[in-house]
């Protein structure tokens, strides 16, 4: 673990990163000590978020059978460690699956589905988080959704996704889609307060079909 | 807390920094930097664990210490900045001295963060006065 001996002059921003460094969750405390705008908190929220959803495709054997609900407890048990203020269906308008407050108010709100080949059910989660829970305000203009898939290739099922939203949410937009991560951002005007509201579609892949057991099974049967 | 952090070593520092606020005059609870809330939390050097107690202690749950920065110039002359200046500098990576006006050079090795107690704990410690 790294550490800074102890003079003020050496404890610097720069000295505290160098403690964070190579450490999600020690960079996810420097950025939760330091937090000033909604865009610093959102930002902190996502990284965790992502970090979260990552350690849940270590071990997909393991969630094959897991429902929604129990898959979201995960994630919001892991957003916890990070000592974020997360909770699984808080009263917001309804029950949100995801809520995390942060200081001066701000407010970040998700939703996760479980992909089940049609897109219709990751659009009710999308409109749920939209027009039930999402209160448009400033400092709490920013959401998301996770996309949990057992199936192949999740970039193409977010791809999918992306072009199914488009094709069945008038005026909204979606860009910087990521690669690493397959996730993208969706932004469109809040019918309440007709503040943009951004969400980011995160993926989880879930996938787990491993061929050398194929390979196991043919070999018995010879 | 313990509801809060089941960790027993973040727990522990989190305590002892809390018992100090409890303790001390508020006048001495102004400006707490980083070298007096390693020795309070019984810390050798500023590490990742001490990380994770602020976090909690300026966290939303907890909420008992603010942040803050200050930064030192070239000739040591120091500098209230503002967070939200910190946060664009470090997003656009440039920093601007607050007095002279120029972009300031590997910045972050001059910017440093300093703690004060939050309105909830000054309030709780006047109304156990």
């Amino acid at each position: 673990m790294s550490a800074i001996a102890i003079s003020d002059k050496n404890i610097t921003l720069a000295a505290l990163q160098s403690i964070a460094k190579g450490s999600t969750a020690s960079s996810i405390h420097l950025d939760v000590i330091s937090v000033a705008t909604y865009s610093d908190f959102v930002s902190v929220v996502e990284r965790a978020v992502h970090f979260a959803l990552r350690k849940l495709s270590l071990n997909p054997e393991l969630r094959q059978e897991h429902s929604e609900d129990q898959l979201t407890i995960e994630v919001v048990n892991m957003l916890s460690t990070f000592d974020l203020d997360a909770a699984h269906e808080a009263k917001v308008g309804g029950h949100c699956d995801i809520s995390i407050n942060g200081p001066y108010d701000f407010l970040w709100l998700g939703e996760a589905k479980k992909h089940v080949q049609a897109y219709a059910w990751l659009l009710q989660g999308f409109q749920q988080l939209d027009a039930r829970y999402s209160t448009g305000l400033a400092g709490q203009d920013t959401g998301g959704l996770i996309v949990y898939s057992n199936y192949p290739r999740i970039d193409k099922t977010m791809a999918s996704w992306r072009q199914h939203l488009l094709d069945h949410h008038p005026n909204i937009s979606c860009e910087e889609v990521c690669e690493q991560t397959a996730s993208f951002l969706s932004a469109h005007v809040h019918q309440g307060t007709g503040r943009n509201l951004s969400v980011r579609h995160f993926a989880c892949s879930l996938y787990f079909r491993p061929t050398d057991q194929d390979k196991k099974k043919k070999d018995k049967s010879k | 807390m313990s509801r809060v952090v089941s960790d027993s070593a973040a727990q522990n520092l989190c305590f002892a920094i809390i018992d100090f606020l409890a303790q001390e005059s508020e006048a001495n609870l102004e400006s707490l930097s980083f070298l007096r809330l390693s020795k309070i939390a019984g810390k050798q050097a500023a590490d990742a664990e001490l990380l994770r107690a602020l976090a909690i202690l300026v966290g939303t749950r907890v909420r008992a210490l603010e942040s803050h920065f200050y930064f030192i110039d070239e000739d040591e002359a120091e500098y209230q900045v503002d967070k939200t200046a910190v946060s664009e500098a470090r997003r656009s990576g440039v920093f601007i001295h607050p007095h002279k006006g120029d972009p300031v050079e590997n910045f972050e090795d001059h910017l440093v963060m300093y703690f004060s107690p939050t309105q909830r704990v000054l309030d709780l410690k006047r109304g156990s006065e």
